[in-house]
């Protein structure tokens, strides 16, 4: 077995959102939020999302449209969009080996509750195989494979925040080992009454009412609680040599992951940021990217302080002065926490951010008070095309991504820009 | 290049009983039958009523059940392989964890009682991770932290994720198995799609009626070959192939044809680069019920062709049951004790060949095969999850 060389890129994305069904609706909500921050709304309180159908990725002969779950209709809809943007969408072909990779988290706890329920009532003809089924993790991957057609590897990951993150790690690596040539990998969370009475009762949810008014910066240097939010969100994974093979559009490299470990505890200890550090310098050292040529850093931080203080304290250890000059994105103002798919939805933001010119949610730190402040200005070109990507679960793991994302500039043409960045990968820690 | 061996393990299950390795070994080549009515909860009102239960943390501790067999076999393994974890870089320790699952007693426990606020603690606890967190934190791993659901391929898919996880460089030692308990919500959800057995488990037998649920945990050490070495530990055998693939068809069912099984098989069997000559033992994921073992029988004949017939392939299952998350590890074991004894261990219960199970499946007796340096371990699951191990000595 030997390692890919050619470079994994990032050719589709997909995303349903509080903000958005789709990722011009997400993008164009998330920007308009920005102009009226300030007060919370239901939204923010809690990111339930409406109800939506997903008639289009179907086929007309299905029986399944009238009792799919919510968060099968969430999968469906962004794994149909990341497909429909990378051009794979009808090259079953294509699909028919490439590898699904999912993280899930706490989006069946209420299946597994409603059927528990069920073995309650001490009836077993009350029992529904059906839902005995989905309370398995799997088979939401299981369900997306049979619908899309994915006959390649397929694994689910049931990981919290970093779900997905861990996701993308497998991915590359499928690909890496070749093992896959294209892989779908996504996060999908609902939010059900049980998992919001859980992290209710444990206190870690923001006690804000609908109608307070909230200032960002104070949210950001003095978290409160975060907000359970729903969401999916897909990427398409493949070999630099594949995607261009078959004239792809591609979004930039994934140029590593990493991951650490911290043993977190309800009183911080400086022990506590080692994780994000671990994550943060093996990923640096793993893409051969320096502290300076990270341009923007789209931060885990989910206004938990424990998760948060853990993180903004690593950074400033790994990034000494640096930091404040390195813009940090702070989308889950906006989003919430979507545990499972967060990873990959920081990962959309993040490319459509700055392949749009406009980065998500950006604060920077202030060299006088070592508080975040807003950051004004706009991405001005040629602006970061070298991103870091972070996430951190309640249970001590963390993850880091590095990100170089491809925008057409610096003189070089498309190709040329994208063999330059997928030349900076470095695989001499491989094989 | 770097070669990936196992120089520990670690389990608890109804065969053994906790008291170690040799023991469930033992039990495995005397064809012992381990599964008997269920005893933890009442069963009057399912049609099955039997299946394997551990003795040991039977009552209501204050950890999840899940908390304990995990602890307890990850102990053994550690101990088993005379890891030091002191002397060990934390950050290139990492540990895998495949559970269908997990915690689901304390979710019973939560969702079952009236006063959900003195519980709130322990569901802090109740997320899959929070095993793979607990066990990290307990034991200083700060390497790779994965936790696996791919159903019935849990256990073997943790083991392959591990695996990868070492080539791939980001760790140097890798704990690796899965876990389930005994539980009524598993129980009851087997029971209502008609899957368990009220009798004996008989694996690819015409008369077979299904699975019976058990439970356990098994944890294998990966290490690289040269650190392994350097410890001048015993080494129990070579991870030399893995793959996992998507079925693709149906929900509940396997595909009839074993497609993607067969696809599994040939992906780990070209990942480790040997000649189907070379396969000397074949544990089956056989779990008894109709569909699984006539499509697990599709697959061999698939992958192997003609070879098929001359492999012997066999279904712990028939003594043992099935432990869910903890069945591709326990499994896996079962290869590398094989390949060390250069023994089979048998399918029991097996009566009456059935027309599309047409191959060799050991049956009621062990078989010895002087010649056994490679075994492959095969799972498969609800979604049409396939995952297949390849093992060398």
């Amino acid at each position: 077995m030997r390692s890919n060389d050619t470079g994994i890129v990032i050719t589709g994305l997909g995303i349903v959102s509080v903000l958005g069904n789709n990722l011009p609706s997400h993008w164009s909500n998330f920007l308009a939020e920005e102009s009226f921050m300030g007060i919370r709304d239901k939204t923010k309180l809690s990111g339930y999302i409406g109800a939506f159908d997903v008639d289009e990725y179907l086929s007309p002969s299905t029986s399944l449209r009238r009792r799919l779950s919510k968060t099968e209709k969430l999968g469906i809809a962004a794994l149909g969009q990341a497909l429909q943007d990378s051009g794979l969408y009808h090259s079953r072909e294509n699909i028919s080996g490439a590898a699904l990779v999912l993280g899930v988290d706490q989006a069946i706890e209420g299946i597994k509750a409603n059927f528990y329920r069920q073995v309650l009532s001490g009836d077993f003809n009350e029992l529904s195989p059906q839902d005995f089924i989905f309370t398995t993790p799997n088979c939401l991957g299981a369900q997306l494979s049979i619908i899309f057609g994915f006959r390649g590897p397929g694994i689910t990951f049931t990981q919290g925040n970093v779900a997905s993150a861990r996701a993308i790690a497998h991915a590359f690596d499928l690909i890496r080992f070749g093992k896959a040539s294209i892989a779908a990998v996504g996060g999908i969370n609902i939010i059900s009454p049980e998992v919001y009475s859980v992290f209710n009762n444990l206190g870690l949810l923001d006690s804000a009412k609908e109608g307070d008014k909230i200032d960002p910066s104070l949210s950001i240097n003095y978290p409160k609680g975060m907000t359970l939010s729903e969401g999916a969100g897909f990427l398409i994974l493949e070999s630099l040599s594949g995607a261009r093979a078959r004239g792809a559009k591609i979004y930039g490299t994934v140029s590593g992951i990493s991951f650490g470990f911290s043993p977190v505890s309800k009183a911080y200890t400086s022990k506590d940021k080692e994780g994000i550090v671990q994550a943060m310098s093996a990923v640096l050292c793993l893409s051969d990217t320096s502290v300076e040529e990270v341009g923007f850093i789209c931060a885990s931080a989910n206004f938990s302080p424990l998760l948060d203080r853990l993180e903004i304290e690593g950074l400033k250890y790994l990034f000494g002065k640096r930091l404040f000059d390195i813009p940090v994105g702070f989308p889950k103002f906006l989003l919430g926490e979507t545990m499972a798919a967060s990873s990959v939805i920081s990962v959309i933001n993040t490319i459509q951010g700055i392949v749009e010119g406009r980065m998500p949610f950006p604060f920077i730190l202030g060299k006088m008070d070592d508080k975040f402040h807003p950051y004004q200005s706009q991405v001005k070109s040629p602006g970061p095309n070298c991103c870091m990507v972070n996430s951190i679960d309640f249970f001590g793991t963390c993850s880091s991504m590095i990100l170089k994302i491809l925008k057409g500039q610096n003189g070089l043409n498309f190709e040329e820009e994208c063999m330059s960045l997928s030349g900076t990968t470095n695989y001499k820690n491989m094989l | 290049m770097t070669e990936v061996v196992v120089s520990g393990i670690g389990l608890i299950s109804p065969m053994d009983q906790g008291k170690g390795k040799d023991s469930f070994w033992d039990g495995l080549c005397a064809g012992r039958n381990v599964i008997h009515p269920i005893t933890f909860f009442s069963t009057d009102q399912y049609p099955a009523r039997v299946g394997g239960e551990i003795e040991l943390y039977s009552s209501n501790g204050k950890r999840d059940r899940s908390f304990s067999l995990a602890c307890f076999a990850l102990d053994k393994a550690i101990r088993d392989a005379g890891l030091d974890l002191e002397s060990i870089d934390p950050a290139r320790i990492g540990l895998a964890v495949g559970t269908i699952l997990g915690q689901i007693r304390t979710g019973q426990r939560y969702l079952g009682s009236s006063s959900r606020k003195l519980l709130r603690r322990r569901m802090s606890f109740y997320p899959h991770h929070a095993l793979t967190g607990y066990l990290a934190r307990r034991y200083g791993f700060c390497g790779p932290n994965l936790t696996i659901s791919t159903a019935c391929a849990s256990g073997s898919d943790a083991i392959g994720l591990a695996a990868l996880e070492i080539l791939a460089g980001r760790a140097d030692i890798m704990l690796a198995g899965g876990v389930d308990v005994m539980n009524e919500f598993s129980f009851a959800g087997f029971n209502c799609l008609y899957a368990l057995t009220d009798d004996l488990v008989r694996p690819f037998d015409r008369d077979r009626k299904g699975l019976a649920l058990s439970e356990g945990a098994a944890f294998l050490i990966l290490e690289r070959e040269d650190i392994a070495r350097a410890r001048r530990k015993k080494i129990y055998g070579r991870v030399l192939g893995y793959d996992n693939h998507n079925d693709a068809v149906n929900m509940a069912a396997p595909d009839p044809e074993g497609n993607g099984l067969a696809r599994a098989i040939e992906g780990a069997l070209r990942m480790a680069s040997i000649s189907l000559f070379d396969i000397g033992y074949i544990n089956a994921h056989g779990t008894g019920t109709s569909y699984n073992d006539s499509m697990e029988t599709n697959a061999i004949k698939k992958a192997l062709g003609r070879f098929a017939y001359s492999v012997p392939i066999s279904s712990i299952k028939s003594m043992l049951g099935h432990t869910l998350g903890a069945a591709g590890a326990l499994e896996a074991i079962a290869c590398l004790m094989s390949i060390n004894h250069r023994c089979i261990p048998p399918t029991i219960n097996y009566q009456n060949q059935d027309a599309a199970c047409d191959l060799d499946y050991t049956p009621n007796r062990k078989k010895h095969k002087r010649n056994l340096e490679i075994a492959v371990s095969l799972s498969s699951g609800f979604g049409g999850q396939n995952a297949a191990l390849v093992f060398s000595k």
